[in-house]
Parts: structure tokens; sequence; C-alpha cells
């Protein structure tokens, strides 16, 4: 057991010492890093500060100098996978890095609507974990972007707030500014910007009057970060309501022309992808789905099969101290519909 | 026989005041708009959840922190060991946050403090919060300064505090999170020291204590401070109305006296509002940084408090000494107006007893608020709509005392075609320059109403994104505190008793005006103390 650890862990750096190298060549950071961000599923650590993947030297610069930066990165990717794995259970695509189960056509290879997503998905996770993290202090290098003159300090002028914060880092990690202007990245730019600004829009304003007695003659006013559930709720609906462009050409790395970029600009609001996914309903049999309807969609057509089961859940629950929930545990018997 | 200034000043002499001043005016305006940052900052900070293993917990000297030597590992609310009791969990938050990789302290330029606390619960199906749910929080502040070793807190104070959860929820499933409404945790009137310290505790002491608010997911606190570069631009503007308040005070004053007669009515509530505005504009801030003054958010309610009944009793005086109402052989005096003075001294009155039940107490308990139980709700409200019924009163007494200046002017002036022209000009020029002044009180206090109101229309209109909204901020209130400054510093230049002999003012080369001066002769032997418009008023009302 230890000596496979240790030959892993070899291989591993045999690996990554070349694969450093090849960080800056045909794919730009922006992509590779959301790749392997969502690919990683397992534990593995890899060596160097980032940890997660085999960083590029900007994003090592950013993990050495904060160390709390690593941390961050897997509660993002961890908050990512769960919540889509959780809204997507009862999808065709549900949030699989393969489709259909065949290794071959991983959903990276070309920009589908589920890669699109998972841009969107991710660097909504990041800005949302960086703008936390700096609230609570464990990120030390948040600036104060948003007071709005140069060159005076936080306390002549106050602090913006910590979503600015968040996309400005996030943006700052995935290498944004240098991913490109050829067909795909500025695509894959777009979609990082719907999922960037699917944070922004679920923030709730809040104000405190604090003036004359109390009064309102002095009020300040803050954005609340909601809960990263609500902006995954507006990211399914981008899912849905994602449109596709014509390809343009694939391999080369030119700058779009003003024309298509012009033509961008009227989808700017929606997810932008470039591919058909595949026909996913060979690959439905056997899942589970959750009502008549759900059914329909998910088993294509096909039926499928109820069965009866035991389904132990929690139940009775009350609140032992002030942060425990204890429950009993309860015995029903459900129906569970799974595709034929 | 002596007017007014304004009464004798000529049209170009006035033209070239008010352009001046209205230079002013603007002046104000740009630097709160150019200068100056948006008055406060908001800051938001997410809890970190301490252990505290200890067995005594009401030890105040043990601290929990995340940042520097000694700090506290974040042990996260998801992922917890029942063998943790309640009492274990420390909420911390260490004021201020670190920024572009600098240990922040607070600067004593902020000034004030106030903390907002926001409770994430998660939905539980089976734990849904009840409504009108009473949470009970052990609140604990410290202080360190710049130089102090990391670990040294020093308790600041403490308290236990009840607060209403006010929670609703629109997708009721499993990990989604109750909306729930801010609560205002505090508000420190001094911000002396560098670094400050939140722990909070949720105890359970009584069985009933904290055990139906759900399950906690996190913890934020939103601190708000006045922003130091707004409290320059203020403090500066105060160094400079000051001096020339309290300057053109004592050249109003001296000019009084060189008179003959004793001041009247009009004259000395015109010192005592220029003394009221000295009063506001002291620049007592430039204490604050040298000395913990607790006391300066409820000294500064107070000086605002005093400066604007000061101009209410001001405008019914001004309003009722142009009135004729009053016989014209006695002297008038502030008892005469003592009912329409009674709504300006309850309204006054009840906002002080408001704002001693609150930010007086939070003097001693900066956890304090009056609005957690249900009598001190009702009671504040009781207070503060005494005060906007005393308002709506003194409102209704100003308009109908001056709407009856204006129909006794409009009513004199019919008589005026039948005086010869220099006396009808003359007048003509009074009733003119009075009206004026009417109209720039109405300005102001239509702006000030405009500048009242808008802070509490403006809600969910506020446009985070654009900072030039925020700067407009800054100048509506720059603006509106030189506007107040420009209009008392008028009043007292326009209002100070003449030196001129009145009737040589207009043109000393007619000789028309020394045959009109006899005919002003009699009238000025019944009255000889009061001013010229209200003479002549008093002269229609004797014909």
């Amino acid at each position: 057991m230890r000596g496979s650890n240790v030959l892993s862990l070899l291989i591993l750096c045999a690996v990554s010492i070349p694969a450093t190298k090849n960080v800056n060549g045909s794919q730009p950071i922006l992509q590779k890093t959301i790749e392997a961000l969502f690919s990683d599923r397992s534990n593995i650590i890899y060596p160097g500060s980032c940890k997660l993947f085999i960083a590029s030297k900007r994003q090592a610069k950013i993990c050495t100098r904060e160390k709390k930066f690593f941390e961050i990165l897997t509660n993002a990717k961890k908050q990512a996978i769960s919540a889509c794995e959780e809204s997507f259970q009862y999808d065709r695509w549900n949030c699989s890095l393969i489709y259909n189960g065949k290794a071959k056509k991983r959903i990276f290879n070309k920009i589908y609507r589920e890669t699109a997503f998972i841009h969107a998905l991710l660097a909504a996770s990041l800005t949302h974990a960086v703008a936390k993290a700096c609230a609570s202090g464990e990120l030390k290098s948040c600036s104060c972007v948003g007071s709005y003159r140069k060159n005076t300090t936080w306390k002549v002028n106050g602090c913006g707030d910590d979503f600015k914060q968040g996309k400005r880092m996030m943006k700052n990690f995935l290498d944004f500014n240098h991913a490109g202007n050829d067909q795909i990245a500025e695509t894959l730019k777009q979609d990082v910007m719907i999922g960037v600004d699917s944070i922004g829009e679920q923030m709730r304003e809040v104000c405190k009057c604090h003036g004359f007695s109390g009064s309102c003659t002095t009020k300040t006013c803050w954005k609340r970060l909601g809960p990263f559930n609500s902006a995954m709720g507006l990211l399914k609906k981008h899912y849905h309501h994602a449109v596709k462009k014509k390809l343009l050409n694939y391999t080369t790395k030119r700058a779009i022309t003003p024309q298509a970029k012009k033509k961008m600009k009227s989808d700017e609001k929606y997810l932008v992808y470039l591919q058909k996914t595949p026909n996913l309903c060979v690959w439905t049999k056997g899942r589970t789905c959750k009502n008549r309807h759900n059914c329909a969609t998910l088993c294509c057509g096909r039926g499928y099969l109820t069965t009866k089961k035991n389904v132990t859940s929690r139940c009775k629950c009350r609140m032992v101290n002030c942060c425990f929930v204890e429950c009993d545990t309860c015995v029903k018997e459900a129906e569970i519909f799974t595709c034929k | 026989m002596t007017g007014t200034i304004i009464e004798n000043l000529s049209g170009r002499k006035l033209a070239v005041l008010v352009t001046f001043l209205l230079l002013c005016q603007l002046t104000c305006f740009l630097i709160g708009g150019l200068v100056a940052p948006m008055p406060a900052n908001a800051q938001m900070m997410i809890a970190t959840v301490c252990k505290d293993t200890t067995t005594v917990k009401n030890d105040t000297t043990k601290w929990f922190y995340n940042r520097g030597k000694g700090a506290c590992q974040n042990i996260g609310l998801e992922n917890l060991h029942h063998d943790l009791s309640e009492t274990d969990f420390v909420f911390a938050f260490q004021m201020p946050l670190p920024r572009e990789n600098m240990i922040l302290d607070y600067s004593r330029w902020q000034q004030n403090l106030i903390g907002v606390l926001q409770i994430d619960i998660k939905y539980h199906s089976l734990m849904e919060i009840q409504p009108r749910s009473v949470i009970t929080i052990d609140a604990r502040m410290a202080y360190r300064n710049k130089g102090d070793p990391e670990e040294q807190w020093r308790l600041y104070t403490r308290s236990v505090e009840k607060r209403n959860l006010d929670c609703d929820i629109e997708i009721k499933s499993e990990h989604h999170l109750y909306n729930c409404s801010a609560m205002p945790l505090f508000e420190l009137g001094s911000l002396f020291h560098d670094y400050y310290l939140l722990n909070i505790r949720l105890p359970v002491e009584t069985p009933d204590m904290n055990s139906h608010i759900g399950h906690i997911h996190d913890m934020s606190l939103i601190v708000i401070n006045q922003n130091g570069g707004f409290t320059k631009v203020w403090v500066s503007l105060k160094s400079v109305f000051f001096p020339s308040i309290v300057a053109i005070l004592v050249w109003f004053w001296r000019r009084i006296h060189m008179l003959q007669r004793k001041p009247v009515l009009l004259e000395k509530m015109l010192l005592s509002l220029g003394l009221a505005l000295c009063l506001l504009n002291m620049p007592l801030e430039y204490l604050t940084l040298y000395f913990d003054l607790p006391f300066m958010l409820l000294l500064g309610d107070i000086r605002q408090g005093i400066f604007y009944s000061m101009l209410f009793s001001f405008w019914l005086v001004f309003a009722g000494e142009h009135m004729l109402i009053q016989d014209t052989s006695t002297q008038s005096s502030l008892k005469q107006y003592w009912r329409h003075l009674s709504a300006v001294a309850t309204g006054c009155a009840s906002l002080f007893i408001f704002d001693m039940c609150e930010r007086g107490m939070q003097l001693r308990n900066p956890f304090y608020s009056i609005w957690v139980t249900d009598i001190g709700t009702n009671l504040a409200l009781t207070f503060i709509i005494l005060a906007g019924i005393s308002t709506g009163i003194y409102f209704l007494f100003l308009c109908y005392m001056i709407w009856q200046v204006f129909i006794n002017i409009s009513h004199k002036r019919q008589s005026l075609p039948t005086m010869c022209s220099v006396r009808r000009l003359h007048y003509e020029g009074i009733i003119y320059r009075f009206k004026f002044l009417m109209l720039a009180t109405l300005l102001c206090a239509a702006l000030t109403i405009i500048g009242f109101t808008l802070g509490q229309v403006a809600e969910g209109q506020w446009k985070w994104d654009e900072n030039i909204e925020l700067e407009y901020t800054s100048a509506f209130f720059t603006g509106v505190y030189g506007m107040w400054n420009i209009y008392i510093f008028a009043l007292l230049v326009l209002y100070a008793p003449s030196h001129k002999q009145w009737p040589a003012v207009e043109d000393t080369s007619d000789t028309q005006n020394l045959s009109e001066e006899i005919e002003f002769t009699p009238l000025q032997e019944r009255s000889s103390e009061i001013s010229s418009l209200t003479s002549f008023l008093k002269k229609a009302t004797i014909d």
C-alpha cells in the first residue's frame, strides 16, 4: 500500500515537470484550469502550491502568496460539483465528465452546451468562494476595488464590496485577459461572465439608517452575498436557454472578425456553445427519475419501472443545541421510478 | 430712524451679495461632490466559528479571533461532531479585515462604528422557525491598539441581548436558506482604538432560550463607519463656517448695541439662532482625535436638535412680527408666541427623550436597543409619532401666519397708488425684499425637506455600481449644511440695523425725498423702535 503511494507520487512528479511547461502551450489557462478543476473528482493532491491541478506560473504565484488559496479553490470546486450533481440529478446529463459513458466523449473535447455551463458554473463558484473568503478575512490580498478614487487609502475612502473582489481575483486567477480572442476564447469568456453575473444578480441590497436620531438622513447600503444555491437556480436556467453559435473554424487561433464580435453582442445575456450535444438517451437506462413528468423526459419515452422500496429517512428532528439537529430514523415505503 | 440693512441696501449691492452667497453655496456643493468620498462605508465580515472548550464561559479574558498569534481554528458549522455543546461555539469577528496584503487598523477620523448582524438559517422541514422567535446573544467586545501584543485583547463591553428574528423563506426545501432581516447589534459613538473584536455566543441557560431559532448556517456582521475623507471635509467646512458665523454675530451684536434702543424680539431671535448655529458648527470632532468621546453621536443629535428648533421658532417669530396682530405700544415678547412655540417644544422634547432612550442608553451599553422589547417599541413609536404630530401642527401654524402676512401686504398694497411716487417706490422695494427673503426661506426649507425625504424614498433606488451616485450623497450633505449656514449668514447681515438715515439712501440729490421725509415724522414718533417695514404696515392699520 505504502509502496504504491510512493510510486504514484514519483510518477506524478515525473509527469508534472514537463506538464508545467506544457500549460502555456496550446490551450489558454482559462480553459485548462476549469477543465482541471471540474475533472478532478478524486482527492488527488498534486505537488506544488495550488495542489489541485498543474498550475501555470501566475497561478502558482497566487497560491504561494496566499496560503489559504488552495483551500478556497478546493471549496469552490466542491461547491460547484455538488451543486451541479444535485440540480442535474434528474436530467439527461447528470453532471458527468463524459457523455454516454464513453471515455473518448469528454465534455471538454469541444464547446458543448455542458462545457459552456461548466465554465459559467466554476467561474461563479470561484467568485463566490473568493468573495466569502475576503469577507471572512482568510484572504489578505483582497483589494479595495470599487472605492471610486485611485491613490487613496481605505481610511479615507472606504472599501468596495466583496463581490467585485471575487470577480477580480477569479479573472486574475483564470488569466481572463489573456485567454485569447479567437472564437472559442470569446465564447468561453462570455460564458464565464454569465456565471459571474448570476452571482451578482442574486445579491440583495440591505440598508441601515444611521442619521440624526437614527433616522434615514444618512443611509448606508450594502449588497448581501446570497447562498450559492440561489445562483445555481439562475445558472440552470441559463443552461436551458443557451444559444448555439455556428462554428467558424476550430483549429485556427485567429481573432474573430469585428462583425462576428458584433453578432455575439446580441446574445450577450445567454450562455453560448458551439457544438451540439450528442444524443444522451442511450445512456439513461437504469437512471432514477422523480415523477411521471420527469420520467417521460429522462427515459426518452421508453417507459419506466416502478418499484417499492423501504427508504430510511430522518424524521422528528429537533434542535439539540444551537447548531445541531438531532433526528430519528424512520422507515417509509416509497415508490422508485427507474428508466427502462 | 434706522431700518435694517435689507431695506436700505441698493439693488446692485443686494445682487452682488446674493451672487457671492450663491457662489459660496455652489462651492460647498462641489466640495462635497468632488473632494469628499461617500459619507459612510459598510464592510461585511463572515464569522469564524471557534471552539471554546473551557468550562468557565464567563471568563472575559479569553478571546477568540481568527488572525494573528493565538488565532483559533475555524471549525465550520457543516461538519460538526456531536460531542460539542452549543456553549462551545464562539462566533468571532475581527475588525477591520485585512486588505491588499496589509493588516488594517481603524483611524480616529472614522468617527464611529455601527454593527449589524445577519444570521443565515438553513431550512429544515421539521424545524421551521416559529414566528416572532427571539434570539439571545451573549456579545462581548474587545479592543487592541497598535503595538500591543497580538493576543492582548482587552474587554470593551459585554452584554447579553435579545433580538427578534424576522425570517421568511421562498422555496421551502432543505439546504435553502431563510431570508432573515438584518438586526442592528451595536453602535459605538467613538472609534478610539485600532482593532476591535466581537465574540458572540448563543447561551442556553433556560430550556426555552435559543431553542426555536432553527439551524444556524452562518453569521455575518456588517460594520459601518464614517469615511475618514468625509470627516476631513466635514470638519474643514466646520472650521471655515464657525469663525465666520462668530465674526458676523459679533458684528451684528455690536451694531445693535450702538443703537439707543433695546434690541427687539426679532433681533434677539436672530442672535440666538446664530448662537445655535455656532454650537452646531463648533468643530468638536478634532477632540475625538485625542480623547475617547463615546457621546459624540448623542451630542451631534442634540446640537442638530437645538439648531433646528431655533430655526423653526425663528420662522414663527419672523412671520408673527410682520403680522400686526399685536398692540403697537407694547414690546413684543416670546410670551405672545407660546402657543405656536409649544408645538416646537413638544416635538423637540419627545425627540430628545427618544434619543436619550436609544443613544443615551447606548453610552452605557453599546448593544442596547429600544426596539427589542414591546414596551420599548411602543414607547419609541409614541415619542416619534408625538414629534411628527407637533411638526405637523407647527407647519399648519406657520403656513397660516405666512398666509396672513401676505394678505396684509397685498391689502396694504392696494393703498399704494394713492401715495406719491418716491414713497411708493420705496415701499414697493421693501415689500419686494421681504418677499424675496420669504422666497429664499421657502427655497431652503424645501431643499432640506427634499433632502430629508430623499433619504427615505431612495430606498431600493440606490445605484451601487455608479460611483457618481455616491458622490452625490456627500455633495447633498455638504450642500444642505452650507445652505443653512449661508442662509443664516445672510439673515444676520441683512437684518442687522442700518446706520444710514433711510430717506437719504435712495438718492440724496432728489429733493423730493426731503419733502417725503416729513410725511413720516408722526409715524416715527409713534414707533421708533421697530424696523420701517413693520412700522409702515402698522401705520396703515392705524389709518
